[in-house]
């Protein structure tokens, strides 16, 4: 088997007398881009500074290729990674100083220091911005020196820290496609830290969810996402809808759970009288004004309350008895003659909901 | 009016005959202020650093501390000092008193805070994550503080400015520990008091134009270090 690139190992990390982390173990294999994402104040910047080693845990163990990392050689090994801010500072003057401020600490020889800025000018196409004074920048060119002072150190691992959250939306699509393309092109190993689903989604292999410090679950992206073990991670993930239920029947892997008099039926895994949440994301539900012939097996009839218009399609909240989001597209909306205070059908499949046990 | 003219006319007799005795002094005080500036920049700058940069218990009374020391009064630096190096004092062996390092001991105490207390305010006023930018392009710590202070070069010049003005220009220390003995102690400003008791205006004046000049030339020398490369950003206003 392939030995990780890097590993941490019982982490524990405390400000002050608080633990901000406690995680058993995490690694970083090649070429694979890893995503950490939780909620604000999970600890995920945290967990990012400690791996990027610019931070040094309270306890545990790193290991870098197999190497455990001490206070000699933690240098070395850190000017292996790169850590991208969140919001990045400029050191005062032109840009190039900027671009190659990395190079010069590690006392880089100039003619690869040239050798190198040729090449991540043919990336980014700098050529113009270079004897720009950093105060003169757009935050989209700011965003783009950013990159390219960290992809010049060729870093054998990027580590990033949510750097989209400044960005407009435009600037923000443009920059992930760019980083996509480039990660990919490069085969470049990356670590970043985000609570926006839909960029992990878009950038990410692998997920660790960070919850109050601690990994509660970790795989493929997908799987991941589609199962959320918490109910603070499924409004991450985009979980619009949660609701309490208890588990009145089960035949086998189908659950009959009751959610203010309602019945549901749902594909998973729990006991009867077990009190549960039901996630329902809002692409998953159908809706329809008369009830149709279908292998769907959950149907509720409800009031809507609220039409908000997102982008493209347009959120409905329906009253069933408990409130249920869903997606719906314009045209389907204009044709079905939808409003406040009509009635319409939602059709759920079972497989489509997901369970979470009550309590976490 | 006359005691003005004369008085001018004879200090640039004075300044322009290069008396050597004008040249001593001066050199006196640009060496006595100079070294106390510099070990006052060597103890200040890693001070304003640990200050500016890690919390502590009882960060807030040294910062006070060194606040309060920013105005401390220049003769009861001159009283104490004294008292430390009298014959009878806890230093009196080491025959200090009236000696120019007696002189330059309590000019480095006048501007320890001085400098101190501005270097720690324009590392504070780098951003929080300037230190943990430099970190994460690969610099190691010292290289990540190097660059910290060479971000805030700007107010520490003006910091150092500071701290010289404020030792150079000072009479109270240097005149008590000092004692202003011809040859041996004499500086500028003490120079001046004594000139003036005496009713000698030509030299007082002398001696007071070359300690502007000197201050001058010093600060100009420091002001182009400070400034250079650097652009006034003055966005056009309706008003």
């Amino acid at each position: 088997m392939d030995l990780p690139k890097l590993e941490i190992r019982n982490i524990i990390h405390y400000y002050g007398n608080k633990k901000i982390l406690d995680i058993n173990g995490a690694n970083v294999k090649e070429g694979e881009s890893l995503v950490i994402f939780g909620p604000n104040g999970a600890g995920k910047s945290t967990l990012l500074r400690i791996m990027s080693l610019i931070e040094r845990p309270s306890k545990g163990e790193i290991y870098y290729k197999g190497e455990k990392i001490n206070k000699k050689n933690s240098l070395n090994i850190r000017r292996n990674f790169v850590l991208l801010l969140q919001k990045p500072v400029f050191f005062r003057g032109k840009v190039i100083d900027n671009i190659l401020f990395g190079l010069r600490v590690r006392k880089i020889p100039r003619r690869e220091i040239q050798t190198r800025l040729n090449k991540i000018n043919s990336l980014f196409s700098l050529k113009k911005l270079l004897n720009r004074r950093v105060d003169e920048l757009s935050g989209g060119e700011e965003q783009k020196i950013n990159l390219a002072r960290a992809l010049i150190l060729q870093p054998e691992i990027l580590f990033l820290d949510e750097p989209f959250s400044f960005l407009d939306a435009s600037t923000k699509e443009e920059v992930i496609y760019e980083l996509r393309k480039i990660i990919k092109k490069l085969k470049q190993t990356t670590v970043f830290v985000t609570h926006d689903w839909e960029e992990a989604i878009l950038l990410g292999d692998r997920v660790i969810l960070l919850h109050e410090g601690k990994i509660c679950q970790q795989g493929p992206i997908e799987d991941v996402f589609n199962k959320p073990t918490h109910k603070e991670l499924a409004k991450l993930v985009g979980v619009e809808t949660i609701v309490k239920g208890k588990i009145k029947e089960k035949e086998r892997e189908l659950l009959k759970i009751s959610v203010n008099n309602n019945i549901f039926q749902v594909i998973g895994e729990g006991e009867v009288e077990e009190e549960v949440f039901l996630c329902i994301k809002p692409e998953e539900v159908f809706i329809t004004k008369i009830r149709p012939e279908s292998s769907i097996r959950n149907w509720f009839l409800g009031k809507i309350e609220e039409i908000i218009p997102s982008g493209r399609v347009i959120e409905i909240k329906l009253n069933c008895g408990f409130l249920l989001k869903a997606f719906i597209t314009k045209a389907s909306f204009e044709e079905l003659n939808l409003g406040i205070g009509k009635k319409a059908w939602a059709g759920i499949k079972a497989t489509s909901i997901h369970i979470i046990k009550k309590g976490r | 009016m006359n005691i003005f003219v004369e008085g001018f006319i004879k200090a640039f007799k004075i300044i322009l005959g290069l008396n050597p005795e004008i040249f001593k002094i001066t050199w006196l005080t640009l060496k006595v202020s100079g070294i106390a500036t510099f070990v006052a920049l060597i103890l200040g700058i890693p001070c304003s650093l640990f200050l500016a940069l890690r919390h502590f218990p009882g960060r807030k009374i040294l910062v006070s501390m060194i606040n309060t020391g920013m105005g401390l009064p220049p003769v009861v630096v001159g009283l104490f000092i004294a008292l430390f190096f009298w014959r009878s004092g806890p230093f009196g062996s080491l025959n200090l008193m009236y000696t120019p390092m007696a002189m330059i001991i309590a000019q480095i105490i006048i501007a320890f805070p001085i400098i101190t207390g501005f270097s720690m305010s324009a590392f504070q006023q780098v951003t929080p994550n300037f230190y943990l930018q430099a970190l994460a392009l690969g610099a190691s710590k010292w290289q990540a503080i190097w660059a910290m202070m060479k971000e805030a070069r700007l107010p520490t010049l003006a910091a150092i400015m500071a701290g010289f003005g404020g030792i150079i220009s000072e009479v109270g220390a240097v005149l008590m520990v000092g004692g202003n003995i011809k040859d041996k102690t004499r500086v500028l400003t003490t120079a001046i008091v004594l000139e003036t008791r005496m009713g000698k205006f030509g030299i007082a004046i002398a001696l007071s134009l070359i300690l502007l000049a000197l201050t001058f030339a010093v600060n100009y020398f420091l002001t182009h270090f400070q400034q250079r490369g650097e652009r006034q950003w003055i966005y056009r206003s309706w008003r």
